[in-house]
């Protein structure tokens, strides 16, 4: 396999060079207990402190790369990784890997370059929020993502350390490498169409399963074995614990092609009575809550995710009889869900039955606060169900604006890819799939183009020349995903076409 | 099509070959005009704006390449060559301010593509899939989301299909 050569040529010089005491700056001293070390990886050099071991993932190519321990990774990890299902946390950890057209879609870059020790890099835009600095070092040819959880200065100076190893030969581009404009082959139209994918637009009723990363999208097809369509996926946040380097927006595309429905989860401040390090701040609250909405709209739309979409915020269990606590997190998603009303998406919680979302239930008609459009309760009771939870009412969330996590992490097999997971029974949103069945399709006339009209929302309508020589007309929005096409008459002798002046409030069809 | 509130364009094939077009603004449709060229029989034009005042028109010329006309707000260029061996008629659409794309059957049956951004043209790009129809391609703004660009078109089953671009280009599925 072409990507294993290529590795094992970077690292002709890695691993080796470990243990050498350090000319940290100032700050290292006190940030490090045991000094530093210099980690070598290619052409790319860097310090960390020194009780940081080092994972080689050309060695331990199913090793976790998470965020949660400080750890050097090192490598591109093309297996599925034995991560355990549920991960939540961050701290200062990094991960090293080539810089290509597939590492390049892990954040947006600056058109322009800067320069650490000299060496051009370009650094991600605002994945600060998310608890990450990344940077990629064209010349040195590769790309770091290196995360923090309360001490960013550290990771700063981690990433300050980046240095090119001498008698190393530089790569001569200074540019980033282009993302993929699209997959490798578009599948071709099958002739016949006999495997419908189950997903129905924003809502899926079923089985699911969430994954601490993202598997590959062969492991995704493996999974198509399993009688569960939905999978949760970790969007990002600053408590995220698991890094994502297969969740890009092709293999959004490529998952939801598969027929999966796909539930953005984002992991951000957890309750200020909790043990982990990154905690909301009760005075702070509303707007942490506010910039936390701000950050997961743009990382949904870095995977291609529009508004329409739900993002989950991932509120661990916390000591709901702790009232400021409580309170906290109250005002936190409540500006949570408005702020993302305002950026089009759909606001949900994940939460735990006897503190999140006891809690939301019970200010659930309090006008003082948004009400979340969706929940998706963590209860490991092993019920294939939404309703008839003990520690709130049925009468809240009623109407399809349900998920349940019946059952904590274990290990699944289908299609010979073994997967830690949570499983979940599903009877609420998920992100806008445009792929459905059981509706009723047009019949267009054959040779005759469709006319098209996109609108705000995002909305498209479609027009074609149906039986009869009426005009049949259908709409995607989100939700709720494709309409029935229905016959809008007239007597048409050519094909049509649409257009909108005022987006959202006309649209004509000509034909 | 429309660059905004009160304004319509429409362009047909004429009998005499030509392009026409006419438009309607401040409440009242304008009259027929020409734009000229030589189309086929049976193929009509595309056209696509990416801001007020910005016109492009799009039309599988006698050589079946595509051809290009632009209004800049004040004149009419001439038709300019995109080449191309193309099937029936384009489509066009603007995914954002500045760019405009361009769509056609290829004599291969797959969709392909070139778009304008920067002030140049990239070359055409094939999207895959079976068409066996012209494209319809459509654009929906949404919300602090990028941009929603799709393409429909007939398939060899006879239902329509649709390959979407929400950062790349998906998979070809079927409608609905």
């Amino acid at each position: 396999m072409k990507p294993r050569q290529r590795r094992s040529a970077l690292f002709i010089a890695s691993l080796l060079a470990f243990g050498i005491a350090g000319a940290w700056g100032a700050g290292w001293a006190q940030a490090a207990t045991g000094g530093s070390k210099l980690v070598i990886y290619g052409r790319a050099q860097f310090r960390v402190p020194a009780e940081w071991p080092v994972i080689d993932l050309a060695s331990s190519p199913t090793a976790c790369i998470r965020f949660d321990v400080s750890t050097v990774y090192l490598g591109r990890q093309d297996r599925q990784p034995d991560c355990p299902a549920l991960l939540v946390g961050r701290t200062n950890a990094i991960y090293i890997e080539p810089l290509d057209a597939q590492s390049v879609e892990q954040a947006r870059f600056p058109k322009a370059s800067t320069a650490i020790n000299g060496q051009t890099v370009y650094r991600g835009i605002g994945t600060e929020t998310g608890g990450s600095l990344v940077a990629a070092f064209p010349r040195l040819g590769v790309l770091a993502t290196v995360s923090f959880g309360a001490d960013k200065a550290l990771s700063e100076r981690v990433l300050a350390s980046f240095d090119h190893v001498r008698g190393t030969p530089m790569l001569s581009r200074t540019s980033l490498p282009k993302a993929p404009r699209s997959p490798a082959k578009p599948a071709p139209p099958p002739a016949s169409h006999g495997s419908a994918p189950m997903g129905t637009g924003s809502i899926y009723t079923g089985e699911g399963f969430d994954a601490c990363a993202a598997p590959t999208t062969s492991s995704m097809s493996a999974w198509l074995a399993s009688p569960m369509r939905s999978i949760g996926i970790y969007i990002g946040g600053i408590n995220r614990g698991c890094a994502q380097p297969n969740l890009t927006s092709s293999w959004v595309v490529t998952v939801e092609g598969q027929g999966w429905n796909l539930v953005p989860i984002y992991v951000g401040l957890q309750a200020s009575c909790t043990g982990f390090t990154n905690r909301i701040k009760v005075s702070e609250a509303a707007s942490e809550g506010v910039a936390a909405a701000d950050d997961a709209a743009t990382q949904a739309a870095l995977i291609g995710l529009a508004s329409g979409d739900p993002i989950y915020f991932d509120m661990e269990s916390y000591d709901d009889s702790n009232t400021s606590c409580v309170q906290g997190v109250e005002d936190f998603i409540s500006a949570w869900v408005g702020e993302l009303h305002a950026k089009g998406f759909v606001a949900g919680m994940y939460g735990g039955a006897a503190s999140g979302m006891r809690d939301e239930a019970a200010i659930y008609n309090n006008p003082d606060y948004n009400t979340l459009d969706d929940i998706w309760n963590a209860h490991w009771d092993g019920k294939h169900q939404v309703f008839g939870d003990s520690y709130f009412s049925d009468t809240v969330w009623p109407n399809h604006q349900r998920l349940h996590q019946y059952q904590g992490g274990h290990n699944e097999t289908w299609g010979g890819v073994t997967i830690n997971i949570d499983s979940d029974y599903d009877d609420g949103a998920v992100a806008c799939s445009y792929v459905s069945a059981g509706l009723i399709a047009p019949s267009p006339t054959a040779g005759i183009p469709p006319g098209a009209v996109g609108t705000p929302g995002p909305r498209f309508d479609l027009f074609d020349l149906g039986p009869n020589g009426t005009m049949e007309h259908t709409t995607w929005t989100c939700p709720p995903g494709w309409s029935d096409a229905e016959s809008i008459g007239g007597t048409l002798s050519s094909g049509p076409a649409a257009t909108s002046m005022t987006p959202g409030t006309d649209q004509e069809a000509f034909a | 099509m429309s660059w905004g509130p009160g304004r319509i364009d429409v362009f047909v094939r004429g009998t005499d070959a030509k392009v026409w077009h006419k438009w309607y603004s401040s409440g009242a449709w304008s009259g027929w005009h020409s734009l000229g060229g030589v189309l086929p029989a049976g193929v009509g034009p595309a056209a696509a704006s990416w801001g007020v005042n910005q016109l492009e028109v799009f039309a599988q010329g006698t050589n079946k390449g595509i051809w290009e006309k632009t209004w800049n707000g004040s004149k009419w260029s001439g038709w300019i060559s995109l080449g191309g061996v193309v099937v029936g008629d384009p489509g066009a659409a603007s995914p954002a301010a500045g760019q405009v794309q361009v769509f056609a059957r290829g004599t291969d049956d797959h969709l392909w593509y070139r778009l304008y951004a920067s002030g140049a043209w990239t070359a055409w790009r094939s999207l895959g899939g079976t068409l066996t129809s012209g494209p319809a391609p459509a654009v929906a703004t949404a919300g602090a989301a990028p941009n929603v660009t799709t393409v429909f078109a007939l398939g060899p089953d006879g239902g329509i299909w649709e390959s979407r671009n929400q950062g790349v280009w998906g998979p070809w599925v079927k409608v609905p």
